[in-house]
């Protein structure tokens, strides 16, 4: 077996300094043209606003003093910021933020229609990233509205609706609609003025598209952005996965895979997010084992496996094993299926347990009727996954803000 | 399961289905009888419900609710033998197209959270891929009626995509061409044209009220460009148009007509045809075409002076004309050079409104 020469380090040595990084710098921020400097500076009319009960708030955005761009502009940025670490209060900055648009309509004729937009679908995600996916349609019920149709408005604003309502849908397991909805996202976004939003628009896309099981679909998009500067500022955890899924997707067949790999693994060291990092070596180890590095393959998969079953995390436990039975499998070991079938079994949440469970079946039965091992696990997990999203149970929200 | 039968029985097993007593449920008649629990009657069904959901409407949704009652006796005949793979494959295949169809039979009649739920109910389920597209192409039209454009677009810009991996000629071009109406009543006007100039010619031609919308919508849009296009698509669309027979579809292909021919600068004629089709749309409570229709006629005659008080005599409904008259003088600046864009925009932003109070704006008939 072929030893790769990017020297693989033990679990334990990825503990490293790099500062976390799941969030995502503002790509498609709001016009930032420069705002007439108010004799208040925003934070403070903020903080009157913010420190005020819900009754209170009710009866001050109405206010014309808070009819301002710059504290529309700051309410978003601080929800935007907020997404990942506290999403309440992310969603009460937007709410804000949503009422002043509203209420600032007439005062503030070019701004406030994109603001309220933009402000709903912060809602919208923030409901999204803790599960209540019910509850972020409705708020983007809420955005659609306010969206304009002209040529002339403003294109952002549709494509921040479209690429929000896609992560909803594709949480909800409709990944066909979420298929169609993210390039519309990119292609309404300018090359120029948003790169960033369109790259991060293309590594969705191609995590959506391995999904779903196309791989032309998760090599095109990235493909036109391995080795591009542009990924040093999309979010590292984004552009791992997006890399590392195409170096497993490319393994035999496209040149880069390689090239692939080393750019996922780059990314990889800037994630410190535990739960992540583990992700992302499932994923890595899935990459190795599709290049024939079997023994570092194994290794990974096998120990992320163990720190999942020790963790309870059936869901990534569930993945890891079909990876690792797609590996030895498809390397003609013993698969040691009854050792990774008591391990889940044993575990509490039995609804997810027998989704599980069912998924592995599926695998064992698509190999037997001579399935390739890596597109029979790709199929088993894509089904567990989307099993589970149909019954509202999971897996853990695609950590984008 | 029962044992596959030749064709000729399935008829008569839905024959059977639809002789039905009008009190009588089908659901439990399936559910009672093994004869009618079978995936290729299922299927008849489906297929059935298809080829009447053009003009019968509560027709092609009996049939399509007896194909999901079918399939959803078969699915928990299969999980009980435990089955997996092909078996429940080509069950959850008929149940998706079966639960598509029921959508858009609700959204032909303007029941659009009812379409919402069957198309949700259909994402449940896998397909083939040619269905996936359908389906696609089915939500995006509901997201159209529903004012939703954005989303419309995506759907069925993937639709179309799907369509053209899998070399389904005639079903790609029918998903260009709504893509076409779509982006020209947005006022999109150069990409309805692209796609326009981006269409394969038809071998034949299945939907002809389609093909007709679509060429004469183009022809309006083609013409600042340089060339014989418009031209070409004009004449095109008359010979499709010549295929249509419905009279509703005719007084609107007109209308398309009369308009592509005013911006062209075919002016003879276009004013009297306009009149006639407004007075038709009028009696026929049709608001929003009437509307459109006298949008065409304030650009052609001016919103002030003479010449239109000269028009109102013939128009009947006064308050229709007072608010099109009060949008117009509003929305459209007759000085400026871009003229029929801004009526287009006008017509845009009317249709937008209406949809997203959830009115019915232009019928749809796409099966």
């Amino acid at each position: 077996m072929p030893k790769d020469p990017t020297r693989r380090l033990p679990l334990s040595a990825y503990r490293t300094p790099f500062s976390l990084d799941l969030c995502n710098p503002d790509d498609i921020g709001p016009d930032d043209s420069p705002v007439e400097e108010a004799e208040t500076p925003p934070t403070d009319v903020l903080r009157e606003l913010t420190s005020s009960g819900s009754d209170q708030q009710r009866l001050l955005v109405a206010d014309p003093r808070f009819h301002r761009k710059d504290v529309l502009q700051l309410l978003l940025a601080l929800s935007k910021e907020t997404q990942l670490t506290q999403p309440q209060k992310a969603r009460e900055f937007a709410s804000l933020a949503a009422q002043v648009a509203e209420l600032a309509m007439e005062t503030l004729p070019m701004e406030a229609p994109s603001a309220l937009v933009r402000a709903h679908c912060l809602v919208a995600n923030a409901y999204r990233l803790t599960g209540l996916i019910d509850l972020a349609e409705d708020s983007l019920g809420s955005a659609f509205p306010a969206l304009g149709f002209d040529p002339l408005d403003d294109r952002a604003d549709r494509a921040i609706y479209c690429r929000t309502l896609a992560l909803v849908r594709w949480e909800q397991g409709r990944l066909d609609e979420a298929v169609a909805l993210l390039p519309h996202a990119r292609s309404l976004l300018d090359d120029s003025l948003h790169a960033r939003g369109r790259a991060t628009c293309s590594l969705l896309e191609a995590l959506l598209q391995d999904e779903i099981g196309s791989p032309r679909g998760v090599l095109h998009p990235l493909s036109q952005l391995l080795g591009k500067s542009i990924l040093r500022s999309c979010p590292p955890w984004l552009t791992s996965r997006a890399f590392l899924t195409f170096a497993a997707v490319a393994a035999k067949r496209d040149p880069y895979a390689r090239a692939a790999l080393e750019e996922g693994l780059h990314s990889l060291g800037f994630v410190t997010e535990h739960k992540e990092q583990l992700r992302l070596f499932r994923l890595e180890g899935r990459a190795r084992g599709r290049l024939g590095f079997t023994d570092e393959a194994e290794q990974l998969l096998e120990a992320v496996r163990r720190e999942h079953l020790e963790t309870h995390q059936v869901v990534d436990l569930t993945l890891a094993t079909l990876d690792l039975l797609a590996l030895r499998t498809s390397t003609d070991q013993d698969p040691r299926i009854e050792a990774l079938y008591s391990a889940l079994t044993d575990l509490p949440s039995a609804e997810i347990v027998g989704m599980a469970v069912s998924a592995i079946d599926r695998f064992i039965s698509w190999v037997a009727g001579d399935e390739e091992p890596w597109e029979a696990a790709r199929s088993a997990g894509s089904w567990f996954l989307r099993r589970l999203r149909f019954a509202g149970i999971g897996p853990d929200p695609i950590p984008f803000a | 399961m029962s044992a596959q039968a030749s064709l000729p029985d399935y008829t008569l097993l839905l024959e059977e289905l639809a002789a039905l007593p009008p009190g009588e449920p089908v659901a439990c008649t399936i559910r009672g009888h093994s004869r009618y629990q079978s995936l290729e009657l299922a299927r008849l069904l489906t297929d059935r419900g298809m080829v009447a959901q053009p003009e019968r409407l509560e027709e092609s949704e009996e049939l399509a609710a007896a194909a999901i009652q079918v399939c959803a006796v078969l699915t928990e005949q299969a999980l009980a033998q435990q089955l997996h793979g092909e078996a429940i494959r080509g069950i959850d295949s008929v149940t998706f197209r079966a639960t598509c169809l029921f959508g858009n039979s609700c959204r032909l009649r303007g029941a659009y959270d009812r379409a919402e739920r069957f198309f949700l109910e259909a994402s449940h389920f896998d397909g083939l891929p040619a269905d996936t597209a359908s389906f696609l192409r089915g939500l995006g039209l509901l997201r159209w009626e529903q004012g939703r454009t954005q989303e419309a677009i995506a759907l069925l810009s993937r639709a179309r995509e799907l369509f053209r991996d899998l070399e389904l000629t005639t079903e790609a071009v029918s998903t260009t061409q709504l893509l076409l109406l779509l982006q020209a009543e947005l006022g999109q006007l150069e990409a309805a044209a692209e796609l326009f100039s981006s269409l394969e010619p038809e071998s034949t031609v299945t939907r002809p009220w389609l093909s007709a919308r679509a060429a004469l919508t183009a022809t309006f849009c083609l013409v600042p460009r340089p060339g014989n296009e418009a031209r070409t698509a004009l004449l095109q669309g008359g010979s499709f148009k010549a295929l249509v027979q419905h009279d509703d579809e005719l007084a609107l292909l007109s209308w398309l007509e009369s308009r592509a021919r005013a911006r062209l600068g075919d002016l003879d004629g276009v004013e009297t045809t306009l009149l006639k089709l407004y007075r038709h749309f009028d009696k026929a409570l049709d608001i929003v075409p009437a509307m459109l229709v006298l949008f065409d006629l304030l650009a052609l005659r001016g919103a002030d002076g003479p010449n239109f008080s000269g028009l109102l005599k013939h128009l009947t409904q006064q308050r229709q004309v007072e608010v099109a008259l009060t949008l117009y003088r509003r929305e459209v600046d007759p000085t400026a050079g871009n003229l029929w864009e801004q009526v287009t925009s006008l017509g845009a932003w009317f249709r937008l409104k209406l949809r997203r109070a959830g009115h019915p704006v232009t019928y749809l008939p796409f099966v």
